[in-house]
């Protein structure tokens, strides 16, 4: 025997690779749910570790190490993995190793995934991050492995470490497939005692944990169900998610030099940015003032004395508005523009001795609680307390008052520019450190600077913490008033008149559409542009030729007729848009437009009845996929929203309506409602609808609140009028 | 008109979501003839266009907002030094002056280039100013799910606004005569003028040919002049007001429907110097063949599996079979257009191993394992229907797909392992009458792929029908075959499965939300010789409608609406191309509820002409209605000159469709 010994020896590490899938992998699989029998791959460990190292005589270091062991189960599996797609770069030899994973196959064999498997290496050109010309673009790097001899039944497993990557920011507890293990660890390892990392983990129905300590946070999950895509939700409230950012290293952005900012870069710690950010404004404040001037001497003449302040207010923001859009302010700057808004307006109503804040506030696209972005990213408004009015950038809204809907119920940061607003003397430290190269770790110096305004009594931190409002359902409207004009079974097409009436975040989602077509629809009727004009200030009073007025009407027409097709309609012509009333600079006031549309496939008539789409004229509806019987996500929509239907039938001569009980309707529940009524009235039916969300975030428990009335509507869609001949 | 918290923005016009369309990557796509159609010399053109020239241009293009008041590309060769050597180059001087009648609009250009081909001298003008800062990005790039290896693209940005002159300029060459073949004039904008200049030394012996050129106002002029005392014609292509070239949905290919030159460059005499490139299809193969040959299959390799797929079969078409299939279904198709990899295969053994390869390593290992198995199988270079061309033109640009034909029983089987599911002696649309050129040692063969009868797609749907309340519930069977049915598995595998049950419910509902799909059974969904079938039942709501006061009964049983939504309107600008021509036909049986009689019936439709067939009828039958109903598409091209008598001949189909059967209480 003994001679076979290092034989065996020998042969075992000679075939050390093809010790395939072994008993772990084995036992990981035997512990898959049968509820997750028809998934496609499933995670059997997934593990992300990032450390961070801080140190005096050198550059931070970010060591990230991930781990993913996927099992392929079908085809669809091994297609998607044979085509492997890394998010970064792997032609930097430095940065990676060769081998980036292993394939663990069902036969027992094994194979390493090489980085000489990569087949290509592309840059995602996005020109719209470009912040100064430059020939240096912003482009995410993408790279794409063939992963050779794939089967189903394999493992595949991605283990790499990276030693220069980004900060995480966000690390995500689901996943795309489902994972029978998933762990996470993020440490700190600092020089000095008072950077921190700062991790913020949001989730529902999930363990509430924290961090172990300021440096390091760690959790472990089993048995995770995957991310799926489910109707009326918000990816990012609903999945749960760790985030994390680093207190202000060495690195630490110029906060003078805006275009150099990255906003992948480190920020400093929540209390710092709102700082830096007050200190910016300041320092913009003291040099801001051409705008202020003009606004406040084309207000002379209406206000002598100052007895409507929230008409001044008003007048002033449009005055600004008028500015910007004349003047074309911010044509290809992406400077923060709101930043210049609340300077100017500050300017104004300081000047007026109107009491005033500065609210901070980030926009809640991503429906993140907390944001991880540095605070440049923070908008500038100008809160009126006496009036609970909110003043924000023009160039996000169209009215004063308005409230993004990205912003409704959103934290924001008050403070008070009235008497300090000369006073910005921290801005120059803060922009010195970079500049200097002073490593701040020793010294800690911004960190010392909030201490010090905290002790300075002359200076008071007045940050305040509050929300912006919420509109109710009522608030964002459309009213649609819809007559058929001509109906023509011939060929089975239908001419309508259609009024509607858009109020709240409808009403600026159209004017904004309408606009960007047709700035004279800004022009018109503009009381502003002559108070500015009136004050000698050079401005484009150019119109449109007969040419461009055509370009734009047509514009206008496809416009309808893209919404009109959206929503369902095969459409044949759009004819005679206008805008009755645009409203533009009143908030109460509806924006109101009326056109004529043909569509086809609405009406058919045959012996002595006619057939009539009527359900299909309010337009295609939500509807429940088949996919979410089993509700998962709770419910989210951007605002509470609603919309009525008042359609107009006149009856063709001889004809009567034969089933209108069909279109008596109603489902209410706490969640929303869809009601409908039809009658006749004289020689014409009239159908009236109403849908209302009244959520705008809903329990995923109480599902069938939302899906009854949901459900309601599009079933209300198919509902054809029938029209008989009287004999 | 917005009705829920749907997305009603996703389906604006394009000129809304310039910035992002602008980004995506069919664009760059489209961008592709830009690449090898670019103009023009900076110099040559005039420095400021008047706006009034704005004004006029842009009348002749009324959709569109960005313009190329004039573009001009000249093409000249040369030998190039490098180094000691020196070779023989093309270059492509492009000049474009463009504008824009929008206040403001951001300009995304792209240039494609390869490891044969480069760009330089890439700069724009405004009004005539070279701007020194120009953003520009290099990167490879990537068509869907293809992996291009050597394609590169060039990106660049211009801010552009109203009323200015934006001139862009560059240089690209060619290094390989043999991959520049092909000149397109459109670009993926509209052109005011193009002028296409290729100037020709005497030592240079090139063709032109002109493809698509009916129906567009295209001059033709030549000349000779001296440069350098040497004799160079000048051929020079004018064209005028030409239309962003842009894909409309189900249009033909850019080579089948824009106009193009066909450029040979056959070869060169300077001095002593000679050099031959493609003169006839002869050149065409030996320079095929000689990529072909190169490639050496290590056969010990393959050998095992080939063993493992046959097993013990002896019978020859048997083996056919089973080497065919196991390619089709264990080796993903992974398309590589790395230089000269875009044609020379992969070596058999390489792609067998790593189970992936694009069509030529496919159609080798195709090859090598059925010579494993004693059958002559040789490689077969074709054109799929993309490609307009005949096989005896010298350029490479015939030829884009590679495919095994197998001789067998006196017998040729085209053998094309990138159409999964598809069977022996089965022809996918896109290469049924094609040309094809097979190897045959120092000689080739000319042949064709068979031209297959629409009826390979058979759909015969048999539906019962009763009515329950105010719904009908049916029992129906579909039978699927040809196209139709490689189609539905292609899709089918590619599914997670998670998603199939779903998915076959979505197939059977197509896209009609009153249908509710119950219990299904299928046939073999791995079976590739014999037609698919899924039986099903369904319940469908408002399809039934008793009106107040009659006696009358409205039944609509109609559910699947086959072509419905396809009517043209004058914003069409191409022919309309089918997938695949179809075949379909319906038998339904309504049976009459107990004490109701037939009232009226819609009446029938019979339509033929050389694109289609459509027969359609109701016919009372005891206590039943009878319907039968059967569409024949004989071709995939719809001309643009016939959408008028389409649209007729539908309104006769929609009319059928939506036409209640009237049943009355006797």
């Amino acid at each position: 025997m003994k001679p076979l010994l290092p034989l065996l020896v020998a042969l075992f590490l000679l075939t050390g690779v093809t010790h395939g899938q072994d008993s772990l992998f084995q036992s990981k699989i035997a512990n898959i749910p049968s509820k997750w029998k028809d998934e496609s791959v499933v995670i059997l460990e997934y593990k992300y570790n990032y450390t961070y190292k801080v140190s005096m005589y050198s550059f931070p270091t970010k060591d990230e190490r991930v781990k993913i062991v996927y099992y392929i189960k079908d085809k669809w599996g091994v297609e998607e993995f044979s085509r492997l797609s890394l998010p970064t770069h792997l032609d930097d030899e430095n940065a990676w190793n060769t081998t980036i994973g292993t394939v663990y196959k069902s036969n027992g064999t094994t194979y390493p995934i090489t980085r000489d498997m990569l087949i290509s290496q592309r840059k995602r050109i996005d020109f719209s991050g470009l912040r100064r010309r430059s020939l240096e673009l912003n482009s995410d790097e993408n790279s794409k492995l063939a992963v050779p001899s794939l089967d189903v039944g394999d493992i595949l497993e991605i283990d790499y470490a990276s030693a220069s990557s980004d900060p995480p920011g966000i690390v995500y507890l689901v996943n795309e497939y489902p994972m029978l293990h998933f762990e996470t660890t993020i440490q700190v390892d600092q020089y000095g005692g008072t950077n921190q990392l700062v991790i913020k983990p949001h989730f529902k129905n999930f363990p509430d944990v924290s961090s172990s300590s300021p440096q390091k946070f760690s959790i472990v999950l089993d048995t995770v169900e995957k991310y799926r895509e489910e109707i009326l939700s918000d990816n990012f409230r609903r999945i749960p998610y760790v985030l994390m950012r680093y207190d202000i290293d060495r690195s630490y952005p110029d906060p003078r030099d805006y275009s150099n900012m990255s906003f992948s870069s480190n920020g400093p710690n929540e209390e710092l940015q709102l700082f830096m950010a007050r200190e910016v404004y300041l320092k913009d404040h003291s040099s801001e003032s051409t705008y202020a001037k003009r606004i406040l001497s084309s207000l002379k003449i209406k206000y002598p004395k100052l007895n409507d302040t929230l008409a001044y207010v008003k007048d002033a923001y449009y005055l600004y508005r008028e500015l910007i859009a004349s003047e074309n302010l911010f044509a290809g700057n992406l400077y923060r523009n709101s930043r210049h808004f609340a300077c100017t307006m500050s300017r104004v109503l300081f000047q007026k001795k109107i009491r005033h804040q500065i609210f901070l506030s980030q926009p809640d696209f991503f429906g993140m609680p907390d944001r991880y972005r540095d605070f440049l990213d923070r908008e500038y408004g100008i809160y009126i307390p006496g009036h609970d009015l909110y003043l924000f950038d023009p160039l996000m809204v169209y009215e004063a008052g308005a409230v993004p809907s990205y912003y409704e119920g959103h934290q924001h940061v008050k403070f008070s520019a009235n008497k300090y607003y000369k006073r910005y003397r921290y801005f120059w430290y803060l922009w010195l450190i970079p500049q200097l190269g002073i490593a701040t770790s020793p010294l800690t110096l911004p960190p010392y600077i909030v201490q010090a305004v905290r002790a300075n009594k002359y200076r008071k931190f007045d940050l305040q913490q509050g929300s912006f409002p919420s509109l109710p359902s009522p608030s964002n409207k459309i009213d649609y008033e819809i007559t058929v004009k001509e109906m023509n079974p011939a060929d089975h097409t239908i001419t309508f008149d259609q009024q509607a009436a858009y109020l709240g975040k409808h009403k600026s989602q159209i004017s904004e559409r309408v606009i960007r077509l047709s700035r004279n629809l800004l022009k018109e009727n503009n009381p502003y542009r002559k108070m500015l004009a009136a004050q000698a200030i050079p401005m484009s009073n150019k119109k449109e030729t007969e040419e461009e007025l055509q370009r734009i009407d047509k514009r206008l027409k496809d416009l309808m007729k893209a919404e009109l097709s959206s929503d369902g309609f095969s459409v044949k012509e759009v004819r005679d848009y206008s805008v009755t009333q645009s409203n533009l600079f009143d908030i109460a006031q509806p924006f109101t437009h009326r056109f004529s549309f043909t569509a086809r496939n609405l009406v058919w008539s045959f012996n002595d009845y006619m057939v009539i789409n009527a359900g299909a004229i309010i337009g295609e509806q939500l509807s429940i996929p088949e996919s979410e019987s089993e509700r998962r996500k709770d419910f989210y929509i951007p605002y509470q929203q609603q919309f009525s239907y008042t359609i107009n039938i006149p009856l063709p001569d001889g004809y009567e309506p034969a089933n209108l009980n069909e279109f008596n309707t109603s489902a209410e529940t706490e969640a929303g409602l869809f009601t409908t009524t039809a009658k006749q009235e004289g020689r014409k039916v009239v159908i009236r609808t109403f849908k209302a969300y009244k959520f705008r975030a809903y329990d995923s428990e109480k599902a069938e609140d939302v899906y009854q009335f949901i459900r309601e509507a599009d079933s209300f869609y198919y509902k054809k009028l029938i029209l008989r001949k009287k004999s | 008109m917005s009705t829920g918290v749907s997305n009603a923005g996703s389906a604006l016009p394009e000129y809304f979501l310039i910035p992002r369309k602008l980004l995506s990557m069919k664009f760059y796509r489209s961008f592709l003839i830009g690449a090898l159609a670019a103009s023009a010399s900076m110099n040559v053109l005039a420095q400021k266009l008047p706006n009034a020239d704005h004004k006029l241009i842009s009348s002749k293009f009324p959709d569109e907002v960005f313009f190329s008041a004039e573009e001009k590309v000249t093409y000249n060769f040369s030998m190039a030094s490098k180094g000691k050597s020196t070779h023989f180059q093309i270059t492509e001087n492009f000049t474009s002056r463009q504008f824009t009648i929008d206040d403001e609009y951001t300009r995304i250009g792209s240039i494609i280039y390869d490891d044969y081909s480069d760009i330089a001298s890439l700069k724009y003008a405004i009004n005539g100013i070279t701007q020194t800062v120009f953003p520009v990005i290099h990167t490879n790039y990537e068509s869907e799910g293809i992996f291009h290896d050597d394609l590169r693209l060039c990106g660049y940005k211009i801010d552009m606004t109203k009323g200015k002159n934006y001139q862009v300029s560059y240089s690209k060459t060619y290094s390989n005569p043999r991959m520049f073949s092909r000149i397109y004039f459109h670009e993926g904008y509209p052109i005011n003028k193009k002028t296409v200049t290729i100037e020709v030394p005497d030592w240079v012996e090139l063709e032109i040919m002109q493809m698509n050129f009916d129906g567009f106002n295209c001059t033709r002029t030549e000349k000779e002049v001296l440069v350098n005392s040497k004799k160079v014609k000048k051929i020079i292509f004018e064209m005028e007001a030409l239309n962003s070239s842009e894909n409309e949905s189900h249009s033909p290919s850019h080579a089948r429907r824009l106009p193009h030159l066909l450029v040979f460059v056959k070869g060169y005499k300077l001095q002593k110097k000679t050099e031959k490139y493609f003169g006839s299809q002869d050149d065409i193969y030996q320079w095929c063949r000689a990529l072909t040959d190169s490639v050496t299959t290590d056969t010990a390799q393959i050998a095992p599996i080939f063993r493992e797929i046959v097993k013990n079969e002896k019978d020859s078409f048997r083996i056919m079979e089973k080497v065919f299939y196991w390619v089709q279904d264990h080796v993903r198709y992974i398309a590589f257009e790395d230089g000269i990899m875009g044609y020379k295969p992969m070596t058999a053994d390489k792609v067998c191993n790593q189970l992936y390869g694009d069509c030529k390593g496919m159609a080798n290992l195709t090859k090598q394992m059925l010579k494993l198995g004693g059958i002559d199988a040789r490689l077969t270079w074709i054109g799929t229907t993309d490609i307009p061309y005949d096989n005896n033109l010298p350029t490479l640009a015939v030829y884009n797909h590679m495919i095994c034909t197998a001789f067998l029983g006196g017998k040729r089987y085209y053998l094309d392992a990138t159409e999964d599911y598809i069977g022996i002696d089965d022809y996918a649309e896109r290469i049924q009458g094609r040309p094809i050129m097979i190897e045959n040692g120092p000689t080739y063969i000319n042949d064709k792929i068979p031209y297959l009868g629409y009826e390979r797609n058979k759909l015969d749907n048999t539906i019962e029908i009763a009515i329950n309340g105010n719904k009908l519930t049916g029992k129906s069977t579909i039978t699927v075959d040809g196209e139709q049915k490689t189609t539905f598995l292609q899709g089918f595998s590619h599914l997670q499965t998670e998603n199939q049950q779903l998915a076959i419910r979505q197939y059977l509902r197509a896209n009609n939300k009153t249908l509710k799909i119950g219990a299904f059974t299928t046939s073999d969904l791995n079976e590739r010789v014999k037609p698919l079938s899924i039986s099903y039942d369904y319940e469908q709501s408002n399809s039934v409608y008793r009106p107040e006061g009659t006696k009358d009964l409205l039944i609509l049983p109609e559910k699947d609406f086959e072509f419905e939504e396809l009517e043209f309107d004058s914003t069409r600008k191409n022919d309309y191309e089918f997938n695949y021509r179809y075949y379909i036909n319906t038998s339904s049986t309504l049976r009459i509820p107990d004490g109701f009689k037939i009232k009226d019936l819609p009446a029938p439709v019979a339509i033929k002409n050389d694109n289609y067939e459509i027969v359609m009828k109701y016919e009372a039958a005891a206590g039943q209605i009878k319907m039968t109903r059967s569409i024949s598409m004989k071709n995939t091209l719809l001309k643009k000159e016939k959408f008028e008598q389409w649209n007729k001949d539908l309104s006769l189909l929609k009319k059928f469709y939506n036409s209640p059967l009237i049943l009355t209480a006797q």
